[in-house]
C-alpha cells in the first residue's frame, strides 16, 4: 500500500500512474461535489477534467499545502464559482448556491456526498429491470405512466416495483442512515 | 402494513388521497421505527433525484497523458534485498522497428540488480527507473530517476548517467547517482568521476574516490565534499561505514537514516571522530558501537535519544 503522501510526492515527479492512482480515487466524488455548485453533470464532468488536466501540466510548480485531497475539493469549488461568476454557463445551469458557508459545512456535503455514492451502489445491485424502472423514475425524471408505457408494463407494476425498490435500498442503508443521523443530531 | 414503501413514495409524490394521506401519517405516528422508515425513505427518495454516477474508467481515458504505446515484455533480475514487497517490471517502449528499442526498469519496493547490454552492473534502488537504449553501439547512455550504484565495464566508450539535471561521464568505475526531488548526488567509490550540469558539460567537476559531488537544481551549482562515511552506498551493501567520521556527522546521519531524533549533551563529543563498519545496520548496533567506543550513555527521552 502507498500512502497518500507518497502517491502526491510520486505525482509531482510525473509518475502517471500515481496521478492515474489519485485520479481515479477523486473522480466520482469531486464530479459529485462540482454538482454542488452546477447542476449540469456534464458541466461538472468537465470542470474536474479541466481541473486534473491542468494540475498535470503544472505540476512541478504546484504547492500542495494541505493534503491533494483538500487541494482538489478547494480547487473544483473555486472553479465552480469562478464559471458561475463569469457567467460562461446560462443561468438555468446554475443551482442555487446552497453551499454558503455559514449555513453547510464542507463535512456536511462531504457527507451528503458519501451517501449519494451509497445510495448508487446500492442501486446497482438491484435486479435489472427493478432498477431500469428506478434509474429511469428518479434519474430521467419519467412518471410511472411514461415507465410502462417505455417498458410495456402495467402502472401498478412499476408501482410495486419502486416500492421494492426502495425498501432494498432501505434496508441496505439502514445502519449508514442512523449514524448519519447521529451525527447531524450532534453538531 | 402491506407495501408501505409504496405508500410513502406516493406520499412523496403527493400522489395521495387524503384519506390514503392520513392513513400514512397515523401509520409514522404508531412507532418511532415507522417514522424512522419514513425519514430514510425520504432521504433516499430526495437523494437519488438526478443522481448521476461519474465514471472514472471512462474519463480517464479521455484525459490521460499521451505515451508511447508500451507493453510488458520479460521480467529478469533478481532481488537482493527482499524488502516488504511487490514489482518490479521492464516496459518496452517504442516499439518501432526500424528504431532502437529503448528498455526502461521500474522498481517500487524492491531494489534490483540489472545488466546493460555492455555488461555494466546497475543496482537499482527502491522507487527508481532506469531508461537505456537496447543497443548501444557508439555510446553507453542511461537515464535515471531515483538512486542506483554503478559498476561500469572499462571500456573506451564513455558511459553517461543523465538526470533530469546533470550528467556524470566516467570510462569505467564504482559509484552511485542520487536524485532527490531538488538535488542529485553522485558518490564515488572507485575511480574517476567527472560529474556536470547536463547542458553545461564543460563546468565539470572531477570526483574521485569518496567523493560526494551535489547539484541543487536552486543553486544551481555543483558542490564537492569529501565523505569519510558510505552513506550512499548502505542500501545496497547493507553495511555502514565511518572512516574517521567527525561525531556530529556520524549524529546527523544516523537520524537520516534511521529517522530519528538524537541531542548531544556532551559537548566533549563533538570534536570526537569515530571509526566502525557495521554490518546490517540497525539504531541497536549503532548504539552499542558508539557507547563502546566513547562510553557515553544513550538514554530514550520523549523526542528520540539523548547522548551524554
Amino acid at each position: 500500500m502507498q500512502t497518500t503522501e507518497s502517491l502526491t510526492s510520486k505525482f509531482l515527479e510525473g509518475d502517471i500512474q500515481a496521478y492515474e492512482c489519485i485520479f481515479k480515487m477523486h473522480y466520482s466524488e469531486l464530479c459529485l461535489f462540482a454538482t454542488k455548485f452546477v447542476s449540469c453533470p456534464d458541466t461538472a464532468e468537465e470542470i474536474v477534467q479541466d481541473l486534473f488536466c491542468k494540475i498535470w501540466e503544472k505540476k512541478k510548480s504546484l504547492h500542495i499545502e494541505t493534503s491533494i485531497k483538500s487541494y482538489l475539493y478547494g480547487a473544483v469549488r473555486l472553479n465552480c464559482l469562478k464559471l458561475i461568476r463569469d457567467k460562461k454557463i446560462q443561468s438555468k445551469h446554475i443551482k442555487e448556491i446552497k453551499l454558503n458557508s455559514d449555513t453547510i459545512s464542507f463535512e456536511d456535503v462531504m457527507e451528503n456526498i458519501e451517501l449519494q455514492k451509497k445510495i448508487y451502489d446500492t442501486i446497482q445491485q438491484l435486479p435489472s429491470q427493478r432498477r431500469k424502472i428506478f434509474e429511469l423514475s428518479r434519474f430521467e425524471n419519467l412518471k410511472y405512466r411514461e415507465i410502462a408505457e417505455k417498458l410495456e408494463l402495467s402502472p401498478k407494476t412499476i408501482e410495486n416495483q419502486m416500492g421494492k425498490a426502495l425498501k432494498f435500498i432501505r434496508e441496505n442503508l439502514k445502519d449508514y442512515l442512523k449514524i448519519l443521523v447521529l451525527l447531524f443530531s450532534l453538531k | 402494513m402491506e407495501n408501505i414503501e409504496v405508500l410513502i413514495v406516493k406520499y412523496l409524490q403527493n400522489h395521495l388521497s387524503p384519506k390514503e394521506k392520513d392513513e400514512v401519517d397515523t401509520w409514522r405516528k404508531k412507532n418511532l421505527e415507522n417514522e424512522k422508515v419514513f425519514q430514510d425513505i425520504q432521504i433516499i427518495w430526495k437523494e437519488s433525484k438526478d443522481l448521476k454516477y461519474f465514471d472514472s474508467d471512462k474519463a480517464w481515458k479521455k484525459i490521460k497523458p499521451k505515451k508511447k504505446k508500451s507493453k510488458l515484455i520479460y521480467i529478469t533480475g533478481f532481488s537482493i534485498a527482499a524488502s516488504i514487497a511487490l514489482l518490479f517490471s521492464i516496459w518496452h517502449l517504442n516499439s518501432d522497428k526500424t528504431t532502437n528499442k529503448t528498455l526502461e526498469f521500474a522498481t517500487l519496493d524492491l531494489i534490483k540488480e540489472i545488466y546493460l547490454p555492455d555488461s555494466s552492473k546497475v543496482i537499482l534502488n527502491k522507487n527508481s527507473t532506469i531508461t537505456f537504449n537496447e543497443k548501444q553501439e557508439n555510446s553507453r547512455e542511461v537515464f535515471l530517476k531515483g538512486e542506483a550504484f554503478f559498476e561500469v565495464k572499462k571500456s573506451k566508450i564513455p558511459f553517461i548517467v543523465s538526470t533530469k539535471t546533470t550528467k556524470t561521464e566516467v570510462l569505467g568505475t564504482k559509484f552511485t547517482v542520487q536524485t532527490t526531488k531538488d538535488s542529485t548526488f553522485v558518490f564515488v567509490e572507485e575511480g574517476k568521476v567527472s560529474f556536470s550540469e547536463l547542458n553545461l558539460p564543460e563546468k565539470e567537476v572531477i570526483l574521485t574516490k569518496n567523493d560526494i559531488g551535489i547539484f541543487n537544481n536552486n543553486k544551481q551549482k555543483i558542490e564537492k565534499k569529501i565523505t569519510t562515511t558510505n552513506q550512499f552506498s548502505t542500501w545496497y551493501n547493507n553495511t555502514l561505514i565511518f572512516n574517521h567520521s567527525p561525531f556530529l556527522e556520524v549524529i546527523s546521519i544516523i537520524q537520516q537514516k534511521f529517522n530519528i531524533q538524537i541531542q548531544v549533551e556532551n559537548p566533549m563529543l563533538e570534536n570526537e571522530f569515530f571509526s566502525a563498519k557495521i554490518r546490517q545496520p540497525n539504531k541497536e548496533k549503532v548504539f552499542e558501537a558508539l557507547k563502546l567506543a566513547f562510553n557515553c550513555e544513550i538514554i530514550k527521552s520523549e523526542k528520540g535519544y539523548i547522548i551524554r
